[in-house]
């Protein structure tokens, strides 16, 4: 599972956990205080440089678990789909087919 | 096929497809129900969890030193302003919800209070930004139109709600001050800064001219229609004929339209020429207004503008010149001409990038601060009061 590619459905799925994963992990660690930011104004008991460094970061996450992770979860569903219909017949009938891409 | 060209292949075009079909839709996730945040009447639950917050603010001595602190470590206006927005707010609370009136009261006078004896202990510049020390103001002695204009129509809402004989006699003070200024210039122009007269202030002072009028029974219609003349002859940007938002003593203009200005200059403009504040605000909505994908934001400059960049304006995203500030008063602007599909596609862009945090039945926006979330707050409320003057005394 480590050495999924990126381009394949399980290489989505992976991506958008780990996504899911950090994300929660900064929100939970308090970071989305340190949007303010945005705002001209310091977070309290920060200095500037923190809360504009520890808010980018937020940001970052934020915005993609909200538009990577749905994409990446509707692209795996379509990444699967389109390579079982674009599949040969036989394949389907014979062994397991790896998924593409997969190395290991 | 190569296999590894398929897979790559198989995943760009899943990537794009994917994404033509979340972009176009992800408003919807973050799109509040316009119950939350309108109503005609009561008080909305928003409205409710952001007053909550401001209650604390008030009470807690601890967080509102905090609090404070940080907003005064970027702009000491935001401070003032803070408690202004906040005031004009809980005097519509208290019109919303007559049964909670005292509690109101008695908040909007603690800030009321403080705020008038923290400008005279420590002088106008507590509360102005450091370069009002530059140079000397043109008329002495010095006064800040910021300052007077905010003030005054504090103690005039709170005198809506109910009447307080200490402040009648302050806000007389206070409304001859910015009177008596306003009638020595050929267009009715006071300094908020040296040499300095900016459109937010003196929409502001129109207001409290308006409110002073409907309590007082005095008459200031006259220097109002001399302000109104002067900005329709000489103040409105040729490209778009919306306000500018700052000009000198002469009536020079020294920056164009903006959107922390105009929104809530047209919001105060509906108390004294409502049919010039539909079009400031019919104009605004064309030239700043914009919504990209179901997400509603003012930009900060028309396109035929280009100012310089300012504290007021917040963080401007380059590309979309998405205006912080600006947005921020567009909800005053949307909500003032009852303009909800705008104010639908605002309230979505809030709830998905100014990163809303609920405790308690508490809100605050972590993406923005205390003068914003005031500003929010006035947004879900306004209305009774202006309705309240304009029924009460009809020009």
């Amino acid at each position: 599972m480590v050495n999924r590619p990126l381009f394949s459905p399980r290489g989505f799925l992976l991506r958008a956990l780990v996504i899911t994963v950090v994300y929660a992990l900064a929100h939970f660690a308090g970071l989305r205080e340190y949007t303010t930011f945005l705002s001209g104004t310091v977070s309290p008991g920060a200095d500037p440089h923190t809360t504009v460094v520890l808010g980018v970061v937020y940001l970052a996450l934020y915005f993609a678990w909200t538009l990577g992770v749905p994409i990446l979860l509707l692209a795996a569903g379509l990444f699967w789909a389109a390579d079982t219909w674009l599949s040969p017949p036989a394949a389907a009938s014979g062994p397991v087919p790896k998924e593409p891409g997969a190395t290991n | 096929m190569n296999p590894t060209i398929r897979r790559w292949l198989l995943g760009c075009s899943s990537l794009a497809v994917a994404t033509g079909l979340w972009l176009p839709l992800v408003h919807l996730w973050f799109e509040p129900p316009a119950s939350y945040y309108y109503s005609a009447q009561g008080v909305p639950p928003k409205a409710r969890e952001l007053a909550a917050r401001h209650l604390d603010l008030w009470t807690d001595p601890a967080l509102k030193s905090r609090e404070l602190e940080r907003m005064r470590r970027s702009n000491a206006e935001w401070d003032f302003m803070g408690r202004s927005f906040l005031v004009w707010s809980l005097a519509n609370l208290a019109l919303r919800e007559p049964a909670r009136q005292a509690d109101y009261l008695s908040v909007m006078d603690q800030i009321i209070d403080e705020t008038i004896r923290l400008e005279q202990q420590e002088g106008i510049y507590f509360f102005l930004m450091n370069y009002a020390k530059a140079r000397p103001f043109i008329v002495q002695p010095a006064r800040s139109l910021f300052l007077d204009s905010e003030i005054a129509l504090m103690l005039a809402v709170r005198r809506v709600i109910a009447e307080k004989a200490d402040y009648r006699t302050k806000l007389t003070e206070r409304i001859e001050a910015m009177a008596s200024r306003m009638r020595q210039n050929p267009l009715a122009a006071a300094e908020s800064y040296p040499d300095e007269c900016w459109l937010f202030d003196h929409a502001v002072a129109l207001a409290a001219f308006r409110l002073a009028d409907f309590l007082d029974g005095t008459r200031h219609q006259p220097l109002i229609q001399t302000w109104l003349a002067a900005a329709k002859a000489s103040l409105l940007h040729p490209a778009t004929g919306l306000l500018i938002s700052a000009y000198n003593l002469q009536g020079k203009a020294a920056d164009g339209p903006e959107g922390s200005s105009i929104w809530m200059a047209a919001h105060c403009l509906q108390l004294v020429d409502e049919a010039f504040a539909r079009d400031q605000y019919d104009r605004a909505r064309r030239e700043l207004g914009r919504v990209v994908g179901g997400f509603g934001y003012s930009r900060e400059w028309p396109v035929s503008w280009q100012g310089l960049r300012d504290v007021d304006a917040g963080a401007v995203i380059p590309g979309l010149e998405i205006s912080a500030g600006g947005s921020g008063l567009a909800f005053v602007g949307a909500a003032s001409f009852h303009d909800l599909d705008f104010l639908k596609t605002l309230s979505t862009t809030l709830d998905f990038a100014a990163f809303p945090q609920k405790k308690q039945g508490r809100l605050k926006y972590c993406g923005s601060n205390p003068v914003g979330d005031a500003v929010l707050l006035y947004s879900t409320v306004m209305g009774p009061l202006w309705e309240k003057v304009q029924k009460g005394n009809p020009w």
